[in-house]
């Protein structure tokens, strides 16, 4: 269980900066995730946390000890690889007691370690079958046994339930959250799966070349995003370019879009005049009533029935031969059959629009 | 970090071009001094350079001594043996690339037998063998003694381009109506094309290079290049000849290197054990 | 059933005239051996089985000499090449500007044969040779020395080395390349300085081509024939050159069969001792 933080960290390669002035604090036993497509910078990151690259400017500490120049092998942080990097000359058990080996640790609490990780991640039977004998899933738990048999205050983990199916992948996030919270270890988790990161985490740093452009709880983020960037990104969100027409009360303002007139409820007024709204699809509620505020009328475009929700498209110019023109996204949770060219009327409470940043 | 990493590197780089240069660059320039000394003048301490370069000695060479029919000698039996030897790999090479069968991995080994035994007790144990069974053409013993110690060869690098063949094509040749030619023309061709090619270069460059078999079966009446270089090399030690006859020797072999560059691994079937 | 029966008999077919010919010749050519080595097909005297030749030559003291030379020649041959490999082939596990250039260059003597090879080896050190002359031009010598045929075989064994360093680098190149960046970030993240991470994880995953460079080396250094006449000890002879010498001046075929089978034993043991030497050694360094 440590702290880490990382203060104003770039790390560059030749011209180019795969993070720039990343700055983060964890808190012991937190678990947080970096999440944000490819190319972000997030395993940059994450490799400069765990020393694989000495950042160009920039300092790491962990328990407050100043690591920024400490080799991996000397850093208190054990990584959970994308690929798993078992040892394939090497039988499950001894993957697992390769670090503790390092450590001249006695055998006798070699054995006793290896004994726990490997109930606690069901691996018994396997112990003396080298790594091409397992399934992916079966090798993603090694990897995970071994870095927990290290007992370092802080796992990293390179998005480590990428290579496993979508089933296997949802139980053994919970099994992880579990094991987590059981050892207490500090979790730094990257991904680029939003499910994953809204699931599993204490707090999420969402990035963005190089940068990191919004932290907070999953709620936080969801409910409140920065900008239209982490507003699409997590979660699926209808974005409009608005003007702001003037404020009817506190925290009431009214805008145009290209859907028509809106009120917004925010605490926080907006940045600009012309600015980025945005509200999620499942914020949209099917009503009878035509009269209210944020109440409008359309064709259904597409309805696609999910079970529990219908996903309806709808083509804001119906005469467009261009699909993609411009669609908003509703989520209808209601019990409604509904098919393609449905009349609908639908109503979008003013709490549920976000501002987001100024219209560039 | 990163800095010294690369300084490393380029300190490395630095010493190692050195060692390469007195490791491989000088005594092949000093070869090719030698072979260029002109034969009125000679070159000896405390000359640091030759007195006059001319090629004046090659053409000397090949018409006064053996050279010239050892040339014909190695090239018609390199010949020879290419074409055989691609003949006899073809099956094999295609067992082994295309049909999955029980005990591939031992056949596989075992054709590598030729060069697990010491190429003297082959060669002069064949000889033996040549004797007792009444075959007293020389040509035709080398021919034979090369075929089999160059068949692995042949047969690792037919065999890599045998499972290139793309099944899809050979059976998109098949339903579109070509027959066994078609099919041979259309989807196995192109693809061991150049296999074939680097088949025969290898072939014939091992074969015009042999020197065991060459010598034993050979001497002393047939000669061929690596046996007359090695007789200058040996008890009538003449280096201006050797080096001539050593530059005549290694010259295809750099052919080879600018052809291949890229398929060496592949040219050497030895690399194949490596592969656990 | 008869499907598989015709597929078997196609297989069969197939491998005839390749594989077939090949064990065929060398099934027969080491029968041959081992027949003359047993007094059958004397071609100058009376036939017939006989341990007479394995006597002789076993208690030959120049029949031993030569065999442990050979060994001896083999075994250094062989450790020099890999010595010298292994630290290039990490070297150049990840490209870097001029490392292709680097590895080519380094692969010259695969293509030299090794006639060619001796001859400039041989030229550099003889009497007039570049190293006299250097040596001379700076004042450290008076008198060329006479470095050619020296007593201790340092010639062919540099003449070995030369030669299957860079063969002992392609198999050792490609076993390095073949690890994972991650596996050995891995080892790294778990403790493992550069030493460990060399002992517990290259090592292991190369021992298999490590084995196969140092086995083939030995046989072909075991049974040298040209670098020894050209370039080796006078006094001395190696197993192959002893063989000839049995066949070519003293005319007895079987006594060269005894060598020949002698020499035969000699490559298949030595290489698996060596093979399994070096797995000792890996295996060891892993704990």
């Amino acid at each position: 269980m440590s702290t880490l933080s990382v203060e104003a960290v770039s790390v560059r390669f030749g011209d180019f900066y795969a993070i720039r002035d990343v700055s983060i604090d964890v808190h012991q036993g937190e678990f947080v995730t970096l999440l944000g497509p490819s190319g972000c910078g997030k395993t940059t990151l994450l490799k400069a946390i765990s020393g694989f690259h000495v950042p160009d400017t920039g300092t790491i500490h962990i328990d407050g000890v100043d690591v920024t120049t400490v080799p991996p092998e000397r850093r208190n942080t054990t990584m959970c690889f994308q690929s798993y990097a078992l040892f394939p000359h090497l039988n499950v058990a001894e993957n697992i007691v390769f670090g503790l080996r390092q450590q001249r640790m006695d055998g006798n609490t070699r054995n006793e370690i290896l004994d726990q990780v490997v109930r606690q991640v069901d691996l018994g039977t396997q112990l003396k079958k080298t790594p091409n004998q397992l399934s992916g899933g079966q090798q993603q738990r090694v990897a995970l046994a071994r870095a927990l048999a290290m007992r370092s205050g802080i796992i990293l983990f390179d998005e480590p339930l990428s290579n496993l199916d979508a089933k296997l992948r949802e139980q053994v996030r919970f099994e992880m959250l579990e094991l987590q919270k059981e050892h207490g270890f500090t979790a730094i988790y990257v991904t680029h799966d939003q499910s994953e990161a809204l699931a599993m985490s204490d707090r999420i740093f969402v990035m963005d070349q190089g940068n990191v452009i919004q932290r907070g709880t999953p709620w936080e983020i969801y409910q409140d995003p920065v900008n239209s960037f982490v507003a699409e990104f997590i979660g699926t969100a209808n974005t409009f370019d608005a003007r702001v027409l003037d404020s009817t009360a506190a925290g009431r303002y009214r805008i145009t879009t290209a859907m028509g007139e809106l009120t917004v409820a925010s605490p926080t007024p907006p940045k600009a005049e012309r600015i980025k709204v945005c509200w999620r699809p499942e914020a949209a509620r099917l009503t009878e009533a035509s009269g209210e505020d944020n109440t409008f009328s359309a064709t259904v475009g597409l309805a696609v029935f999910q079970g529990n929700l219908t996903d309806i498209l709808i083509h804001e110019n119906e005469h467009g031969n261009d699909l993609h023109h411009r669609s908003y996204r509703l989520q209808i949770f209601q019990h409604t059959n509904l098919s393609r060219g449905d009349e609908i009327t639908f109503r979008i409470a003013p709490e549920e629009i976000r501002f987001l940043e100024a219209v560039q | 970090m990163k800095i010294n990493r690369r300084r490393f590197n380029t300190g490395v780089l630095v010493a190692m071009l050195v060692v390469m240069l007195v490791w491989m660059i000088l005594p092949l320039a000093l070869a090719l001094l030698w072979a260029m000394v002109d034969p009125d003048y000679t070159w000896s301490y405390p000359d640091v350079f030759p007195q006059k370069l001319s090629f004046r000695r090659w053409p000397m060479l090949w018409e006064t001594t053996t050279l010239k029919q050892s040339m014909i000698n190695s090239y018609s039996l390199g010949a020879a043996v290419t074409v055989m030897t691609l003949l006899l790999a073809m099956p094999t090479a295609y067992a082994f690339g295309r049909i999955e069968f029980k005990g591939k991995n031992v056949a596989r080994l075992l054709t590598l037998l030729p060069m697990v035994l010491p190429g003297f007790v082959v060669a002069i144990f064949f000889s033996s063998l040549l004797i007792s069974i009444g075959v007293y053409s020389r040509f035709l013993g080398i021919m034979i003694g090369h075929c089999i110690v160059l068949l692995p060869f042949a047969i690792r690098i037919l065999s890599v381009s045998f499972s290139q063949v793309r099944q899809d094509l050979i059976d998109a040749a098949k339903d579109l109506g070509a027959g066994w030619f078609g099919v041979v023309r259309h989807a196995y061709l192109p693809t061991i094309k150049s296999g074939i090619f680097a088949t025969l270069i290898v072939v014939l460059i091992r074969s015009v290079e042999e020197f065991s078999l060459a010598f034993i079966i050979g001497s002393p009446d047939f000669t061929t290049v690596p046996t007359i270089l090695f007789q200058y090399l040996g008890y009538a030690y003449i280096r201006t000849n050797a080096a001539v006859i050593s530059l005549i020797l290694a010259g295809p072999s750099i052919i080879l290197m600018v052809l291949l560059e890229r398929r060496l691994e592949l040219a050497n079937p030895a690399a194949e054990v490596g592969k656990g | 059933m008869k499907d598989s029966v015709k597929r078997s008999i196609t297989v069969v077919a197939l491998l005839l005239p390749g594989l077939g010919l090949i064990v065929g010749f060398v099934g027969i050519v080491v029968v041959m051996a081992v027949v003359q080595s047993l007094g059958f097909l004397n071609f100058l005297g009376e036939s017939g089985f006989s341990l007479h030749f394995w006597q002789r030559q076993l208690s030959n003291s120049t029949f031993w000499k030569a065999f442990f030379y050979s060994t001896r020649m083999a075994v250094i041959g062989a450790f020099c090449s890999v010595t010298i490999a292994y630290p290039i082939a990490l070297w150049l596990r990840k490209p870097f500007p001029g490392s292709h250039f680097i590895a080519s260059m380094i692969k010259i003597p695969l293509l030299i044969p090794g006639l060619v090879a001796a001859f400039l080896y041989v030229n550099l050190i003889s009497h007039s040779g570049f190293i006299n002359h250097g040596l001379m031009a700076m004042g450290i010598i008076e008198e060329p020395l006479k470095m050619r045929n020296d007593p201790w075989g340092i010639g062919v064994i540099i003449l070995q080395t030369w030669k299957n360093m860079p063969f002992a680098l392609l198999l050792l190149a490609g076993a390095v390349r073949a690890i994972r960046d991650d596996v050995l970030d891995a080892a790294q993240d778990l403790g493992a300085n550069i030493w460990v991470r060399f002992r517990r994880v290259v090592a292991p995953l190369t021992l298999t081509s490590l084995q196969a460079a140092l086995a083939i080396i030995f046989i072909g250094a075991a049974g040298d024939f040209s670098f020894q006449v050209i370039a080796g000890p006078i006094r001395l002879n190696s197993m192959a050159q002893y063989m000839m010498r049995q066949q070519r001046e003293l005319g007895s075929w079987n006594d060269a069969a005894v060598v020949g089978v002698s020499l035969m034993v000699l490559a298949l043991i030595g290489s698996a001792v060596v093979a399994m030497i070096s797995r000792m050694i890996v295996k060891a360094g892993e704990k």
